[in-house]
């Protein structure tokens, strides 16, 4: 079946071409590098919610296996959150020994190797034997800062100790475009996480269309989704579309309860509630979902009553850490906690079917048989993300 | 209600053992090591029920549930996870063409109530 209006994405943003795409942008090790440094170390990177740092010295260790670094990111005394190298200033230990949120006593962070203790703005604020130090200077000991900024309740970070823009800046129009979206009430989070030995862009390209679903989803979603992409957005390094349902298919039994008994699921259809959705989102009324890239790898997808992120962070050039989060509001009922729990297991299944091609298409790719990838229409976000990594990466 | 739901729970005893599981993770292990037939049992027994089971259960606090709730509760949480089973995949105890299952690390927050 021909896809409807061909050529539409290609003829709005004829400056990314119709050419087929390189594959080494994919493999080689010294690319990886230039992306290395150039993008996931200037640009601002998802580490967190707000709610799982709720309270004051509410803390969070995020590791990022390709910089070499863990940061601590931690709500302070005075509600400002703030990010550090989790490093300390004696000899260089991990000051938390685990990854993942945790809440710091009284005093502070306590380094386990010696016991060096540090506030939540980072200030070293005891020594053991302090006075066997010589002319130790202690208002120089502190954490080293990572700059740290907050989004629609998102704590972002950026290795860049300057970044060159603000975390508002840098997320432009489409922040402007996501905001409003009422994410702090939906606070009841179901994460899956995995290791992929794949090419971060390989798995984030595998959600960046919709042409897979047919074929790919055709167990988990038979007549969920249309292949069709609605209101492409490229806005800046970032980019966006609606994703379409199909209207009709007759849901089975257990389908039908959990729509009747919900507040939201992604397989729902026929929301009557006034949308919680943003002025300029999903107003076509097939809409299903928002996808929307924050770049370079957090995937922020929302719809009426409920919404889902994926990220994709490199490890190095043939793995990737992948996590996927649905989150809805806390379910005020038995109905509602098993229309949650149909909603989100049908997702997980449906991440099931789309984290299988990842790791085959790397290895196969990897081969050497192909040197370049064709991309339809619809796989305009793909070609996107291949452009906005590529002018970083080859940006003076 | 606590009749009714004692009730379901009566009607539906040859399945509590292996199906009124508290978390995901089991559910998944469970339907994982289970056969199409032994899926479709448990949800040809409790599918025709689920309307009065809600109905009871949404009359009470879900987040104080005595534990013969819960255990109501825990069985229609078993129904959502091999549902798309029997509906979507004829029977077949894993997600067919899928990632290998074990390998997805799944976790769970509610913030509101840490």
């Amino acid at each position: 079946m021909n896809a409807p209006n061909p050529g539409i994405w290609a003829k709005k943003f004829p400056e990314l071409g119709t050419d087929p795409v390189p594959v080494a942008p994919y493999l080689s090790s010294e690319y990886f590098e230039l992306e290395r440094d150039k993008v996931f170390k200037k640009c601002w990177l998802k580490v967190a919610r707000v709610e799982e740092i709720a309270n004051s010295r509410d803390y969070k260790v995020v590791p990022f296996e390709f910089a070499e670094a863990e940061v601590i990111v931690i709500r302070g005394e005075d509600d400002q959150i703030r990010g550090f190298y989790n490093t300390c200033s004696h000899r260089g230990n991990k000051v938390v020994w685990q990854t993942g949120t945790g809440h710091a006593k009284g005093g502070g962070l306590q380094c386990r190797f010696h016991g060096w203790v540090y506030g939540t703005k980072g200030e070293v604020r005891s020594v053991p034997e302090e006075g066997a130090f010589f002319n130790l200077d202690k208002a120089n000991c502190g954490l080293t800062p990572v700059a740290t900024d907050v989004w629609e309740g998102f704590v972002f970070i950026n290795f860049d100790p300057e970044p060159a823009q603000s975390l508002t800046e840098f997320l432009g129009a489409m922040g402007e475009r996501l905001a409003g979206f009422p994410y702090g009430t939906f606070s009841e989070a179901h994460t899956y996480r995995t290791v992929l030995n794949c090419n971060w862009k390989i798995a984030q390209d595998a959600f960046s269309e919709a042409y897979h679903v047919n074929t790919i989803h055709a167990g988990t979603f038979p007549d969920g989704f249309s292949t069709e992409l609605l209101d492409v957005q490229l806005l800046g390094p970032h980019h966006s579309c609606g994703v379409c349902k199909l209207e009709g298919g007759n849901p089975p039994p257990v389908a039908s309860l959990s729509h009747r008994f919900s507040t939201a699921s992604i397989a729902k259809k026929d929301l009557d509630n006034e949308s919680m959705l943003p002025p300029d989102v999903g107003n076509d009324p097939r809409h299903a979902f928002e996808l929307a890239v924050l770049f370079p790898n957090y995937l922020v997808h929302i719809l009426d009553g409920m919404y889902f992120t994926h990220q994709f962070t490199p490890i190095d050039v043939n793995h990737t850490l992948w996590e996927g989060v649905q989150y809805f509001a806390p379910p005020k009922n038995a109905g509602e906690r098993f229309s949650h729990e149909y909603g989100q297991v049908l997702q997980r299944n449906a991440w099931l079917e789309d984290t299988a091609t990842m790791e085959d298409t790397h290895q196969a790719l990897k081969s050497g048989a192909k040197s370049q990838m064709h991309l339809q229409d619809g796989e305009i976000l793909i070609r996107h993300l291949l452009h906005a990594v590529d002018q970083l990466v080859n940006a003076e | 209600m606590t009749d009714r739901v004692n009730q379901y729970l009566a009607e539906l005893s040859p399945y509590v053992e292996l199906w009124a599981l508290s978390t995901q993770s089991e559910r998944e292990l469970q339907r994982r090591g289970s056969n199409g037939p032994q899926m479709q049992a448990f949800y040809d027994a409790i599918t025709p029920r689920m309307e009065g089971i809600i109905d009871a259960l949404n009359d009470l606090s879900l987040g104080d549930l005595p534990d013969n709730a819960r255990t109501l509760m825990n069985l229609t949480l078993s129904l959502a996870e091999i549902a798309p089973h029997v509906e979507f995949y004829q029977g077949a105890p894993g997600v067919p063409f899928a990632f290998a299952e074990e390998r997805f690390i799944a976790e769970r927050a509610d913030w509101t109530q840490l």
